[in-house]
């Protein structure tokens, strides 16, 4: 261990991660094996150098009655006596611990590390998941009234549109591309071309939300090896190295009624700003990103608060497809929260496995002609906790 | 005294365990004088044309919904 606190660059050297989708039969610990040994193997890097391992989960005990997961996944990977920590935020649980782990590696307290996030979710019924989901919010303010996450951000939306306009139709559209998107990708769950007439007419969850305006119950997990430049170069890996140049973390209140903007995340801004610094980079340079598309309004302000668009016109930039995967900023082209999936401890991780292999072109049908600089957006609970990356291609 | 507003709101349908008797029923955040808080709406009926800034009551006591406000 280097305990010399100094900034180093952090490289993701390795990447593994499950298909997404409803895998009733799966453990946790399958889980694990697959996505953590793949990212080890990736890395090049031999697994006795990893020294820490750092888990995003959020309903382990709820959902899957498996708490300390971050001990079984150091047993699942064979890394026995290595120092491990769960990290619970919400959907942010594995943005923060991507974020630990570069700060670990930054700092110089470690040099190798792993970093993931798993959730099994999808063998409860709606209803429990939706229970699960709602310790999330506050408990007594929130939670207590009947309030349900879809809820909370379809408040989000009918403030959004009195504040601006009502942009439902642009909000079909999200999903509409979030599913032509995961057409190509074939880790997506939700491989299935959907129509802007499918989200406006799918059932109501909670207006002026469908069913289509939200995300997915999922099954999967994701892991990263993170290291040093001169580490992972020595590994002798052929993948284009992929440094972490910006990583930002923000907060805000827990409730929706505490913040001081319902159409715009504090956090989310916070966040930004930090990773924008650090890399010494706006938003103009940023060619992909994968941002947090827990429900359709979220992306359209998330981008906003990036500050890929103006405020309020975040909308009008989905409708001349400039968020397209072939427009000028494209938005999720893994298929997002939306449609690739999103389990919940292990979406952060998801969403840099998805920028580090357009980094590299590796991302076949799906891949976009200019990719060398990407940002993740992964956001916690009613944009409570955020973190942001930008990483970069050699 | 201040008249409580409706700040935002939606209609919950697919409702939490607890609740899923009562959906669908209406949750919003109240303007009450300086305050935001997040509150069942009770009186929620689907004819019922629900608006931002619409006035609310402001209930004596929580109802057994747990409401603070009515329609």
């Amino acid at each position: 261990m280097n305990n010399t606190l100094h900034s180093r660059t952090v490289t993701v050297a390795g990447i593994g991660e499950t298909l997404m989708g409803r895998y009733p039969d799966r453990s946790i610990r399958d889980m694990i094996q697959e996505a953590g040994a793949k990212a080890i193997a990736d890395s090049g890097i031999d697994v006795n150098l990893i020294q820490a391992v750092y888990v995003g989960n959020f309903a382990g005990q709820q959902l899957a009655q498996q708490g300390h997961i971050g001990s079984l996944v150091g047993e699942t990977l064979g890394l026995l006596g290595v120092p491990t920590m769960r990290l619970e935020a919400a959907c942010v649980s594995g943005g923060l611990a991507f974020l630990q782990g570069i700060q670990a590696i930054r700092s110089g307290l470690y040099d190798v590390v792993l970093v993931g996030g798993v959730e099994k979710m999808t063998h409860q019924p709606t209803d429990i998941v939706t229970s699960a989901l709602a310790t999330a919010m506050d408990a007594e303010l929130e939670a207590s009234s009947g309030l349900t996450f879809p809820g909370s951000f379809a408040m989000i939306a009918n403030r959004y549109f009195h504040e601006f306009r009502d942009v439902r139709h642009e909000m079909a559209q999200v999903a509409v591309s979030a599913h032509d998107n995961a057409l190509l990708n074939p880790h997506a769950q939700m491989r299935k071309a959907i129509t802007i007439d499918d989200v406006l007419s799918a059932p109501r969850i909670a207006d002026p939300f469908g069913l289509f305006d939200c995300s997915l119950v999922t099954d999967g997990a994701a892991f990263m090896v993170l290291t040093t430049e001169e580490i992972a170069r020595q590994a002798g890996s052929r993948n284009r190295v992929v440094t972490v140049s910006g990583a930002g973390h923000g907060g805000d209140a827990l409730t929706l009624h505490g913040k001081k903007s319902m159409t715009s995340f504090a956090a989310t801004k916070q966040a930004a700003a930090q990773a924008y610094a650090q890399a010494g980079l706006g938003p103009q340079d940023i060619d992909l990103a994968e941002v947090h598309d827990c429900f359709t309004i979220t992306q359209i302000i998330n981008t906003e608060d990036l500050g890929f668009f103006e405020p309020g016109t975040g909308a009008d930039a989905v409708a001349t497809g400039r968020t397209s995967r072939l427009g000028d900023k494209p938005i999720n082209v893994s298929g997002g929260l939306k449609a690739k999936g999103h389990p919940i401890g292990a979406t952060g991780i998801s969403q840099a496995i998805e920028i580090v292999t357009q980094l590299r072109g590796d991302a076949q049908d799906r891949q976009i002609p200019q990719a060398d600089i990407g940002l993740t957006h992964n956001l916690g609970g009613t944009a409570g906790t955020c973190v942001v990356t930008i990483l970069e291609g050699e | 005294m201040s008249i409580p507003t409706l700040h935002t709101f939606t209609i919950i349908r697919t409702a939490p365990s607890l609740f899923r008797e009562e959906a669908p029923y209406c949750v919003g955040i109240v303007k009450d004088g300086d305050q935001l808080t997040t509150s069942r709406i009770d009186g929620y009926r689907e004819e019922l044309r629900t608006v931002i800034g619409q006035r609310l009551i402001r209930l004596p006591a929580s109802s057994p919904s747990g409401a603070q406000y009515s329609f």
